[in-house]
């Protein structure tokens, strides 16, 4: 929670998503004001006019039923993981572990994000846990609300989905 | 504008929570390099300094309250440079932002400041001449035979490498000079012999780095495009973790070739063939990765079949031609040149 799953989406979107955010209660409250309940939505129209869907789902676990839902049909994965959480690299563990075979099947990019303002985790730490996961997956320091950043994050997906389509 | 002798204090106006942990941040991180700024508390603008975020409507009326003893440091989407004035762009980012607090600081204790220019993330790089070695074949030369030296390049720049700590270490000066050095084409390079305890005595005033972070950058900007000695172009390699790209260098060819060799052990001949990059990246991109430690080497395999990670060994669904080409389209939408 706290990524910036909706700020990413919409600063490469075509339009402004679609969001279901909700003011957050509890523990959250103190984390951020909203929080995403169901899934961001926005589309990139191609130059033949077709789009590709850009779908974020919630974070947190009680709203697991949607991740499933949502990664039907995907093309890859991009998993932002806020460093200003308390053990973001077990976090990542859990999304890796639930995603596994989605991401056998596509790809996966990982974009650790307010790396900045906080030192949870250094990004040296995400890579030894992947190295010690047998995983080799581009992970990158990102800001979600900058938009050459998140470019860079898909870029990456895409020429991991590209190895995997058998280019060669 | 008045000199300063100590703190230099900062108030800030319009700034949202993140922005304002942004600056905290790097307040601190410049505390602890000896640049003392006094964050003050919120609605007390008696600051040498103040930041305003010129989006907001409190930001915007703030900026038409002139004071002229007063540095304003501005943060927009869009921003424009006035008397008086810095601006930086938003999104505002810890590093930067400490950066250009840094300067300020260092202007504000001289002299009266003309307008600050914030620097461009690629400045740009002027080759210099003659070449008796690349930087990258010193560094590496360090960190395989464990040695020592002090390496004196043009512009006077200093810096000291230690193969057997794997640190590169730099004053001030030759630190900022380091990043451009490490990008040159060429330069000339004196290489000399340091004792342990002589590298431990220079560097109590250094900037230290990572010796593979610069090795990273010196071999992927390397001009030879030679393989490494020893190593072949026909062994089949593959890389043993995703290299640590940075935002700032960022270069599609890379992962397009870090993104084949994550996935199978391929020759680098078979690699030129396949993904059409111009041979000498894809060299600078082995040597660079090799010396860091990423590359396993598996074997001669000239014409071998592509040999796959056991931990993707279980079958799985190939994404059509179809998506293959939406990808390429993904790609050009986004601005990238495939």
């Amino acid at each position: 929670m706290g990524a910036g799953k909706t700020t990413a989406i919409a600063s490469i979107s075509d339009e402004p998503p679609v969001c279901t955010d909700v003011n957050c209660s509890g523990k959250e409250a103190s984390l951020k004001q909203t929080t995403t309940v169901a899934m961001d939505y926005s589309y990139i129209q191609l130059e033949d006019g077709k789009r590709v869907h850009l779908y974020g789902t919630p974070g947190q676990e009680r709203f697991n039923f949607m991740w499933n839902i949502l990664t039907q049909g995907g093309i890859g994965l991009v998993l932002l993981i806020n460093n200003d959480h308390d053990e973001p690299v077990q976090q990542m563990d859990r999304y890796l572990d639930h995603f596994r075979d989605f991401i056998n099947e596509t790809g996966v990019v990982i974009g650790i994000t307010r790396m900045g303002i906080a030192d949870q985790a250094s990004l040296e730490e995400y890579q030894t846990r992947l190295l010690q996961r047998g995983q080799i997956y581009p992970v990158f320091e990102v800001d979600g609300r900058c938009e050459p950043d998140v470019k860079v994050l898909v870029y990456a997906l895409l020429a991991v989905l590209d190895a995997h389509s058998g280019a060669l | 504008m008045a000199k300063i002798d100590g703190n230099l204090a900062i108030s800030m106006v319009g700034l949202d929570e993140l922005d304002q942990r942004v600056l905290r941040v790097a307040v601190g991180l410049l505390s602890d390099d000896g640049v003392n700024y006094q964050l003050l508390a919120k609605n007390n603008a008696a600051s040498q300094l103040v930041v305003i975020d010129v989006d907001t409507e409190k930001g915007k009326k703030h900026l038409f309250q002139e004071n002229e003893n007063q540095l304003t440091l501005l943060l927009g989407s869009s921003t424009c440079l006035a008397k008086n004035h810095v601006a930086m762009a938003k999104p505002i980012r810890v590093s930067s932002l400490k950066e250009l607090l840094e300067k300020v600081h260092q202007r504000l204790r001289s002299t009266p400041a003309p307008p600050i220019v914030v620097p461009r993330e690629e400045e740009q790089v002027v080759p210099l001449p003659v070449m008796e070695d690349t930087l990258f074949e010193v560094l590496y030369r360090a960190k395989q035979q464990k040695q020592i030296v002090k390496l004196n390049c043009d512009r006077d720049a200093e810096i000291f490498i230690n193969g057997v700590n794997g640190t590169v270490a730099a004053n001030e000066k030759s630190h900022r000079a380091l990043d451009k050095l490490l990008k040159l084409t060429s330069c000339t390079l004196v290489v000399s012999d340091l004792s342990a305890t002589e590298f431990e005595s220079v560097i109590d005033h250094c900037v230290v780095s990572a010796l593979d972070a610069c090795l990273w950058k010196a071999g992927v900007s390397c001009p030879k495009g030679i393989i490494l000695s020893g190593h072949s172009m026909d062994a089949a390699v593959k890389l043993k973790a995703w290299p640590g790209f940075t935002r700032h260098d960022f270069k599609p060819e890379y992962f397009k070739i870090a993104a084949i060799l994550a996935r199978h052990a391929i020759s680098l001949n078979r690699l030129v063939e396949a993904l059409k990059v111009p041979k000498v990246e894809i060299i600078n991109f082995y040597n660079a990765a090799y010396a860091v430690g990423l590359i396993d080497v598996v074997g001669e395999a000239k014409n071998a079949p592509l040999s796959t990670a056991a931990s993707e060994a279980k079958p799985v669904s190939k994404p059509s031609a179809v998506s293959s080409s939406i990808f390429g389209k993904l790609a050009r939408r986004l601005g990238f040149n495939v």
